[in-house]
Formats: structure tokens, C-alpha cells, sequence
């Protein structure tokens, strides 16, 4: 059972989800090592790319929004302590298996046995918390924590959006160019058809313009379906097959995935699950072709840290809700509310996590 | 922190003299906490060698000795193995 509109939504779909992938393991783009690796080293590079991905993404869909694609396309989550709650627990658990929702998916694709571990474990995560949440954390959690309803600078100001990432790109070019640090002539460079050869190809690429393709990519898929979310279609998937296995009514009878999970109540295969898994084979296609495909068996003493790590993810993206693509990512973006306070969380889940793992050799943040 | 180009024979004549630590299997942040403290603890001059399977070690490693180390090289198998070389200040 596929749900699809069209062959063609399909299509772009398989595609945008390759490019992702490709981009993601070329990039060597990990949400965990940008705030981690700034924590600990003040190392800046995956980070920046981070932002330039932000900021072409608000750019790109919020044209998007001004030529007409649709408000519901933005995924804007209520907030309240709860998404503080849960970006500190996702972030831990991030810090300590070792990869975010994102960059857990990629090396999964690039064969590592220890992220097929932290993706599984996420996803018991799921089965449990989804148990849990009708007795415990709807009423504990969500009902007195999350208060106030979503609101997402971009998708408000409709029309006007795209004033604000002009506004914050002209912003950054002219404080960039008083400190002389604006390099996008080399960047550019790196990008003349000479300069590419089948060794640059199958080396890193520049991180900057990895998050340029992702900020373009994610516009696109904002166009096709709606905001780019991992653990999302990761939840869908869980509950899919874990329906295969104990029936459909385990679904039915549970109010977190008859509603929250699958929101019109249709279990089915959508286009966002298709983009998940087309996602781990393009970082697949990307690994092989650059020699860095390696079936990697995991250390025993580290099988804690997938599943730990993993279970941690699990609970914390669903309380959150959300994992750093859908919430720093597209979040950020969308300069939603919810997305700010998920990823200041986060941020403080990573840096207590960083200063516990680092804690023999020292931080320099 | 410059990078240095290594090619097969650069990489035999440097393990000759290096110390050589074993990190496959490991990923985020292990390499690189081992990296910091080994470079620490050996004298200016001195090569240590990571050897390594995790695809962001070879950007990771380097970056997080940035300050004790004068140049760093990537040394790749081709089918999923690197040796990160880095040279002490």
C-alpha cells in the first residue's frame, strides 16, 4: 500500500532522498560533531555548514511559501518545557552513542554495525515510549508541559517571509567582509569544472557547500511533501513493522500511534518513509564510490553506547518532539519557536554529555 | 596546521619511526580522546599514527589536536581504512 499523488512525486522523492545521502556522507555532515567538536576543540567547520544550511533553507522555502506552496507544509510543534525537556535528553543520548538522527542514518549506509544498533535500539525506544505515552506522558509530560500553541516567524509572515533570510544573509556578508573573512572566491573555486577530478570527487567535499545542496535539497523536499523530519518516518517505519509482527490493533488501540505518529491514521507506506530509506542507499552509493564503504563491526565495549545511546534518542525525539533535522534544522529555519527551544536543549543535553566524555583530557568551550 | 600529502611509501617510511595506535572499531568522540592524549604525552618532533576505520575521524582527529600539531596527513586504504598521521610541534 503506497500512497503517492504520482509517479513523478515519487520520483523526487527517490531523488531528493539519494541526494541527501550523498551529500551527508560526503560532508561528513554530523550535527553530534559540529556542537561536540565545538564544545570540545572550538572546531568550527561542520558547524558553519550547519548554518549555511539553515539559512539557504529559510531562504528556499520561504520563496517557496511566496509562489504558493501551501502553510500546512510547515511543521510547527507546540512547545513549552517539554521540547527543552526532550532536546536535552536527545542530546545526551546523541553525544553518548556517538551520531544524531542524521548522521546515525548515513553511517548506517556506510556500514557501520554500530549505528544499525543505535538506529534499532531508537526504535524500541519508540515501542516503549508509544506504551508509555497514554498513562504516563500525556498526562505527566505533554498536558502540563506543552502549553502554548506553535508559532513559526516564517510561516506567519507569509508574504514577507523571505525578507528575513535576505536580511540575515546581507547581514552576515557585511560583518563577514569587515573582518575580511569572506571566502566565497575560493569557494567557488572549488567548484570550476577543472578543478574537479575523480580524487576531489571521492574526497570530502567542503562542508559550506554541502550545506548549501542540503538547504537547496531541503527546500525541494518542502515543495514535494513538507518539512524534512528523520524520526519521524523513523517512528512510521517502527510501527509498521512492529504491526507485521504483533497485528494491526497494536496500532489501532494506542492513541500515540493512531494519532500522533500516523496523524490521519492511515498505516501506510508515505512518501517521507520512502525518503528515509532512499537517504541510507544514496549514503551507500556515495560511500562505495568513494572507498569508504566498510562493513564495521562494533567493539564489544562500545555496544553500550549504541543501545543506551540509542534507547535515549528514542525517548528524547519523542518527547521533544522531533530530532535535530526537524527541529535545528528545518526548526531553525523556520525560526519556529518550538525549534529554538528544542535546540537550546540540545545544545545543553550535548554540552553536559561532551564535558562527561571529555572529562579526562578537557574542553575548550 | 598544514595538511601533508602521504602516499603508500611516505606511509611505510613514517610507521618506522611512529607510534602507532589501533582505534578500528571505535567512532565519535573515542579517536579523537585518545588522539589528545597521546600527543600529549610524547616529545616535540614525535609522529603518531591513529589508525582508524571511522570516516569522520579523519576530519575530526586532526582538528581536535590542532594546537600540538605542526602537520597532520590522511592515508587511505580505498576500501575503508585510514591512517591519520600527525606531526607533534
Amino acid at each position: 500500500m503506497l500512497e503517492y499523488n504520482n509517479i513523478l512525486s515519487l520520483g523526487a522523492t527517490l531523488l531528493i532522498g539519494l541526494g541527501f545521502g550523498i551529500l551527508l556522507q560526503k560532508g561528513r555532515f554530523c550535527f553530534t560533531s559540529a556542537l561536540r567538536d565545538f564544545i570540545a576543540f572550538k572546531d568550527t567547520r561542520v558547524l558553519n555548514g550547519v548554518i549555511i544550511g539553515i539559512v539557504t533553507m529559510m531562504l528556499g522555502t520561504s520563496i517557496a511559501y511566496v509562489l504558493g506552496v501551501s502553510s500546512s507544509n510547515f511543521w510547527v510543534s507546540n512547545y513549552g518545557l517539554s521540547n527543552i525537556i526532550g532536546g536535552f535528553v536527545f542530546g545526551i543520548g546523541m553525544v553518548y552513542g556517538g551520531g544524531c538522527a542524521s548522521g546515525t542514518l548515513y553511517r548506517a549506509g556506510e556500514g557501520y554495525i554500530h549505528y544499525w544498533l543505535l538506529l534499532i535500539s531508537a526504535c524500541v525506544g519508540y515501542i516503549a515510549f508509544a506504551a508509555l505515552f497514554p498513562e504516563v506522558f500525556l498526562p505527566y509530560f505533554f498536558v502540563p508541559l506543552q502549553i502554548f500553541d506553535g508559532y513559526s516567524v516564517i510561516s506567519s509572515l507569509e508574504l514577507f517571509s523571505p525578507i528575513v533570510p535576505v536580511l540575515l544573509i546581507s547581514a552576515a556578508v557585511v560583518y563577514l567582509r569587515s573582518k575580511n573573512k569572506l571566502v566565497i572566491n575560493q569557494t567557488i573555486q572549488g567548484l570550476k569544472i577543472s578543478n574537479i577530478s575523480s580524487e576531489s570527487l571521492k574526497a570530502e567535499w567542503d562542508t559550506k557547500l554541502v550545506g548549501v545542496g542540503m538547504g537547496v535539497l531541503a527546500t525541494l523536499w518542502f515543495v514535494v511533501w513538507g518539512t524534512l523530519s528523520v524520526t519521524g518516518p523513523q517512528a512510521k517505519w517502527t510501527g509498521l513493522v512492529y504491526s507485521e509482527i504483533f497485528g494491526i490493533e497494536t496500532l489501532q488501540n494506542n492513541i500515540y500511534w493512531n494519532s500522533v505518529v500516523f496523524r490521519d491514521g492511515i498505516f501506510s507506506i508515505s512518501l517521507d518513509m520512502i525518503l528515509f530509506v532512499s537517504l541510507i542507499l544514496g549514503a551507500f552509493i556515495s560511500a562505495y564510490l568513494s572507498g569508504d564503504f566498510k562493513i564495521r563491526v562494533i567493539k564489544r565495549s562500545r555496544i553500550p553506547n549504541a543501545v543506551i545511546g540509542g534507547l535515549v534518542m528514542g525517548f528524547g525525539s519523542r518527547m521533544a518532539p522531533g530530532c535535530n533535522i526537524s527541529n535545528t534544522f528545518s526548526g531553525l529555519a523556520f525560526l519556529s519557536v518550538a525549534g529554538f527551544i528544542t535546540s537550546l536543549g540540545l545544545l545543553l543535553g550535548v554540552y553536559v554529555a561532551t564535558h562527561w566524555m571529555f572529562r579526562r583530557s578537557g574542553c575548550a568551550v | 596546521m598544514e595538511e601533508r600529502k602521504v602516499n603508500d611509501e611516505d606511509m611505510k617510511e613514517i610507521e618506522q619511526s611512529a607510534i602507532i595506535i589501533d582505534m578500528e572499531g571505535e567512532v565519535c568522540p573515542y579517536p579523537q580522546i585518545i588522539a589528545r592524549e597521546e600527543i600529549k604525552k610524547i616529545d616535540s618532533g614525535k609522529i603518531v599514527v591513529i589508525q582508524t576505520d571511522h570516516v569522520m575521524a579523519t576530519k575530526a582527529v586532526p582538528q581536535s589536536v590542532s594546537n600540538d600539531v605542526s602537520e597532520y596527513g590522511i592515508w587511505k586504504s580505498g576500501s575503508g581504512q585510514y591512517k591519520i598521521i600527525l606531526w607533534k610541534k
